[in-house]
């Protein structure tokens, strides 16, 4: 007696389309699992074999062989638990197998029978679109984020015995109906605001261009001068996601199984702050199957790295891959797989160990070698991939009593938008490109367009102030974004000492320490 | 009673409850060298592999004293039974446990249907 249906996992942010071949035979009662399973997967025995009896059906007491197909793919998860249940009371000859066609089957059983969420269907609903299967049958909890593929008809079930009785068609289970369009409506609320932020004009003119550009962008200066302020206000002024974007960043959240079951897809710009004792690992993503890491989870929105410094010397240099190449690839004994990190680094740290370097006032009491040693964890390299360096200066007494307001984030964002419109525009026929900080070599001569005394300017610049190539890069893309924030189809010469002056910052203390 | 005659007094209780319930004993004491298999049965064309605990106490029941190392050595002999009559993988089989506790003459018997399958 066999039974053959089809279920689905995934590996990275990829989703696979497994079968699930269930024989019953004569001999010593035994279940035995083969194609690879995973622990996860291995364990779905137990929860298998109970929930059916807790269901109320008759455990077949056979040789039970499952065999998970294509056989040389590791199968992780716990969705192949509803499948494997189906494949047995099937075989035993509770309904034909004639009934499980062209449907998929996806869900984690509990001891009662009832099916909990699993993670990953957003990869496995996108594939299953693409091989153009229509049916799929999942836990409740699973329902809306299935739903964001269209072209599916989604039947959510609450147990095992519904699954059953809707697979005999004993009852009726309405096709799952979600508005997605009413999730990218909706405008997201802050409870800050960048009107909050007094003073500090220059910094907040830079978050302006960075967040129209995707430009990185690190803050330097002393203890309370409103660096992570400022960064907890960032988001409030990033342009809205496309729905390529939401459904990349969602991905990769529903295999790292944080996507609340209310709210299917993320549709806001992810802010990350991790702490500073993070490990490599944690950042980049990783372990014994690669999972992804915080520079995944900030894919298409925010890495805030508060007290830059602080950072393991590992962590830091691991993101110079994710911040140069927006993917990060992970190999692993087991599995290789890359995951997609891009991601507006926002860094700050104190100039150093005291903190007072700068401070107009306060005495800095730290030794050259130690503020030698401090700056050194910050490598030339990683340095020159983040474009936008700010110093910021300790806030005034009059700055901080003033009444005088700060200009809402929301004009700011208008702005955003509209040089972000700009962009979504110029790159509308480059794959996977979304800001002027995502251009590539070639696509510098095709989009940037100098003024000649632009042009003058910068070779001055060049030459006067040592820059590196990549820097030079920084400064062309830079100028762009300064350009498309004027609405000028033109890089002019203000343009371009605006983003010299956002550069200048690393050769003050690094050449000088 | 010594612990020989115990045994044979309970796998007589066992056999009389199974007559009852309209099994057919087709084998006793099944030994190999693995292990031993105390009654073979069979009903409604299936195998049934019974093995009978008895206690004397109050404070264990006969079934909690057949662990894992006593199942697979069940599982192993069975197989072999299966082998030498040239039956394995023709009939349906089950592995049942027969738990009987005697407390002051009174006797409390528990029948354990598909109480385990091999790992």
């Amino acid at each position: 007696m066999l039974a053959k249906l089809k279920s689905a996992t995934y590996i990275g942010i990829e989703g696979i389309l497994v079968d699930v071949e269930v024989d019953l035979s004569k001999g010593i009662p035994s279940f035995s699992l083969v194609g690879l399973p995973e622990t996860m997967v291995k364990e779905s025995k137990e929860r298998v074999l109970t929930a059916i009896r807790n269901s109320g059906f008759a455990l077949p007491f056979k040789k039970i062989t499952i065999n998970l197909a294509p056989a040389d793919l590791r199968k992780e998860g716990t969705g192949l638990d509803l499948p494997i249940a189906l494949g047995i009371l099937s075989a035993s000859g509770y309904f034909e197998s004639k009934a499980l066609k062209d449907k998929i089957f996806l869900g984690e059983l509990s001891l009662d029978g009832k099916l909990r969420a699993v993670k990953g269907v957003l990869p496995i609903v996108i594939l299953l679109k693409e091989k153009g299967f229509k049916d799929v049958i999942l836990p409740y909890d699973n329902a809306k984020e299935a739903s964001i593929v269209e072209e599916l008809n989604v039947y959510p079930v609450n147990s095992l015995l519904e699954a059953v009785k809707f697979i005999k068609g004993e009852i009726r289970i309405e096709k799952f109906k979600f508005d997605k369009e009413k999730l990218f409506s909706e405008l997201s609320i802050y409870d800050v605001d960048f009107s909050e932020v007094k003073g500090q004009v220059t910094a907040k003119r830079a978050l302006e261009v960075a967040a129209s550009g995707g430009h990185n962008v690190l803050f330097i200066g002393p203890p309370g001068a409103g660096k992570t302020m400022l960064a907890r206000r960032f988001p409030t002024i990033l342009p809205k996601m496309t729905v390529e974007e939401a459904l990349e960043t969602t991905k990769i959240h529903s295999v790292a199984g944080r996507l609340p079951p209310d709210k299917p897809i993320i549709t806001t710009r992810p802010f990350r702050a991790p702490h500073h004792t993070i490990s490599d690992i944690g950042l980049i993503g990783g372990g014994h199957i690669p999972k992804p890491g915080e520079v995944s989870l900030a894919h298409n929105g925010v890495l805030f790295l508060d007290e830059f410094t602080e950072f393991s010397r590992n962590a830091l240099e691991v993101l110079r891959q994710p911040l140069e190449d927006g993917f990060v690839s992970i190999g692993r004994a087991r599995a290789s797989l890359i995951f997609p990190a891009r991601f507006i680094l926002l860094a700050s740290m104190n100039p150093c160990p005291c903190g007072y370097l700068t401070h107009p006032e306060k005495e800095c009491t730290c030794t050259q070698g130690q503020i030698r040693k401090y700056l050194s964890k910050i490598s030339g390299p990683l340095l020159d991939r983040i474009d936008i360096h700010i110093e910021l200066p300790p806030i005034s007494y009059s700055e901080i009593s003033s009444k005088k307001e700060g200009e809402p984030s929301e004009k700011i964002r208008e702005r955003v938008e509209r040089a972000r419109k700009i962009q979504l525009e110029r790159f509308k026929n480059e794959k996977g490109i979304y800001f002027n900080a995502h251009m590539k070599q070639k696509h510098l001569k095709k989009y940037i367009n100098i003024s000649e005394e632009g042009e003058n300017l910068l070779k001055d610049a060049m030459e006067k102030m040592n820059f590196s190539a990549r820097a030079y890069t920084r400064i062309l893309k830079l100028s762009r974004t300064i350009a498309d924030l004027e609405e000028s189809e033109e890089i002019k010469p203000h343009h371009i000492a605006e983003a010299i002056q956002y550069r200048a910052l690393d050769r003050e203390y690094w050449s000088n320490y | 009673m010594n612990k020989k005659e115990k045994g044979k007094f309970f796998q007589q209780i066992a056999e009389e409850y199974l007559k009852r319930k309209k099994y057919k004993i087709i084998d006793r004491n099944f030994l190999w060298k693995k292990g031993e298999i105390d009654i073979i049965a069979e009903r409604d064309n299936k195998i049934i592999f019974i093995e009978v605990r008895g206690k004397e106490s109050e404070d264990i029941k006969g079934y909690e004293t057949v662990n894992l190392e006593k199942q697979k050595r069940i599982i192993e002999t069975a197989k072999f039974y299966l082998e030498s009559k040239n039956l394995y993988g023709k009939k349906d089989v089950r592995f049942d446990v027969i738990s009987i506790n005697l407390k002051d003459e009174e006797i409390e018997l528990e029948h354990f249907e598909n109480a385990f399958m091999e790992e």
